[in-house]
């Protein structure tokens, strides 16, 4: 069954009803500010336990373990498309970024562009196949049954997605689905207060985090390609994707190889005149 | 109750001081005004004319929960009492009932607001006044005083009070506080495709250069700063081939 709180006329509702519209855009969840004490808390001692500022990584970590979730992945929108990946918790959240970014599309990308939740309980239904067809079966064959994309913004402005990954199948109770708009906000809060105290709190203070280094491999390849195909940097990024894409190797490892030398897009064949 | 209201007094000079305070506040509601700003300097204006310890705005956010967007102190005290705000507390009734809440000592609370007494008491706050932000009957957000000494605001200041919360709501209807969450959304959209770019001409250049990829963020460090240009703009001059990749690994000219 899949939920998917899409914007009022953007898509026909299926047959069958597989579609439930909210109210509003918060799905009923109701404010407990107990609650949005508690995960304010929690997010705070995860920081305070590695003796760092807060950063988005903590967000994500302590989203992944309140929700019972394999991973949680944090995107922003950046010129290269509506999902640039800033954060993932774990290897599976990882494999499911790229492969949103490979594929150009999931439920983040969807989440972004309508600013509103996509809630999958299952993505294996036919009905999620079919909503998904490039999407679901390699996301189940990571193991992810299950899948919750919330916006990240606020009055109106959408600033990137959080995701949360779950291995079995089945809706958010309504407490979970407060707690997931609670770290969606938090995210928020932390990403704005970083971004207006800059330069005292950095960019990289805000989103470093491992994934964040090895993301960053990525774009050099991109400019790598760029430079080895001649062609401006959003063509190399598709063309990395492509065959990320066609070799089903995963897009880091594909941006390790081009900057190792042991791949080239141009098969060897330097487009550039000696 | 240590409120100068003065009715019938020579309040001449609190007067003026009202008027200086209403015509900088209008004057604030020009073109470029920062809307946080402005609720800064009306919480300021607040202490000031009202006689009151602490001034504090909160709106709600879009689960209408209350967020503290301006205060005349950042007293851990105060924001002690503001960590409350969506529990309990005169701010709270005021924005469910729109309607003025006060406390004349609120240490002696503990029957309505158990937590909040306890934190006025170690907070050195008695006295409080919320006074709703109203539209058409609607709350907007809350505009609360804070006295150090225990007793109600006379009926004037409580007036006077009402009157700076009616213009923090037009100054919010006026700009939109989102105006600001945008201009937030776009620089760390500029500071993200910033990052991108960078590590964009990175990998370009490695492949130009023929040099390690470790080794660019440093050639392009030393090229912008010689030649005076933001190192982003230098990255994006670099992949659109606009500056050769080549002259990046020759020395700086000695001039």
């Amino acid at each position: 069954m899949i939920i998917a709180a899409v914007g009022a006329a953007a898509r026909p509702v299926p047959a069958g009803g597989g579609y439930a519209w909210p109210d509003n855009d918060r799905l009923g969840a109701t404010v407990d500010p107990n609650r949005e004490l508690e995960i304010t808390e929690a997010i705070r001692d995860r920081a305070r336990v590695e003796d760092a500022t807060v950063a988005v990584r903590h967000v994500c970590a302590v989203a992944a373990s309140v929700m019972n979730a394999m991973g949680v992945g944090v995107y922003l929108v950046s010129d290269l498309g509506p999902i640039e990946p800033v954060h993932a918790t774990d290897p599976v959240g990882a494999r499911l970024v790229e492969l949103q970014v490979v594929l150009g599309a999931g439920p983040a990308t969807v989440a972004v562009a309508e600013d509103l939740p996509v809630l999958i309980a299952d993505l294996d239904t036919a009905a999620s196949r079919g909503h998904w067809p490039m999407f679901a079966p390699e996301a189940l064959a990571e193991g992810v049954r299950a899948i919750f994309a919330f916006p990240i913004g606020a009055n109106g402005v959408t600033i990137g997605a959080l995701e949360i990954y779950r291995a079995g199948a089945g809706l958010l109770s309504p407490a979970e689905l407060s707690d997931a708009w609670l770290f969606a906000d938090a995210a928020m809060a932390l990403i704005m207060a970083g971004v207006s105290d800059a330069p005292t709190v950095t960019e990289y203070g805000l989103f470093a985090s491992e994934f964040g280094e090895r993301w960053a491999e990525v774009h050099q390849a991109t400019g790598m390609v760029a430079a080895q195909l001649g062609v401006d940097p959003t063509t190399a990024f598709l063309r990395l994707r492509a065959r990320a894409f066609t070799s089903g190797e995963g897009l880091s490892r594909l941006a390790e190889d081009i900057l190792a030398g042991r791949t080239r897009l141009d098969n060897g064949k330097d487009t550039e005149a000696p | 109750m240590t409120q100068a209201d003065s009715a019938g007094g020579p309040a001449t000079a609190r007067d003026r001081r009202l008027a200086a305070a209403f015509v900088e506040l209008a004057d604030t509601l020009v073109a470029g005004f920062d809307i946080i700003d402005m609720l800064h300097t009306l919480t300021e204006r607040c202490v000031e004319l009202l006689d009151v310890m602490a001034a504090a705005v909160l709106l709600p956010d879009r689960r209408s929960a209350l967020q503290l967007v301006a205060a005349s102190s950042e007293r851990t005290q105060l924001l002690d009492l503001m960590r409350l705000r969506n529990q309990e507390g005169p701010i709270l009734d005021a924005y469910r009932s729109g309607e003025p809440t006060a406390s004349v000592n609120l240490t002696a609370e503990a029957t309505r607001w158990p937590r909040l007494a306890e934190a006025a008491r170690d907070g050195g706050y008695a006295g409080a006044q919320a006074l709703p932000l109203r539209l058409r009957g609607r709350p907007l957000g809350v505009l609360g005083l804070f006295s150090a000494t225990a007793g109600a605001l006379g009926p004037d200041t409580v007036a006077i009070g009402q009157s700076m919360a009616d213009i923090a709501t037009i100054s919010i209807l006026h700009t939109r506080a989102f105006q600001r969450q945008e201009q937030l959304a776009e620089q760390l959209h500029n500071t993200l495709n910033a990052r991108i770019t960078i590590e964009q001409a990175k990998g370009y250049l490695a492949e130009k250069l023929g040099v390690p990829v470790g080794e660019t963020f440093a050639l392009m460090r030393a090229h912008a700063h010689t030649h005076h240009v933001p190192l982003t703009d230098l990255a994006r001059a670099v992949l659109t081939a606009q500056v050769d990749a080549a002259d990046l690994r020759r020395p700086p000219p000695d001039r």
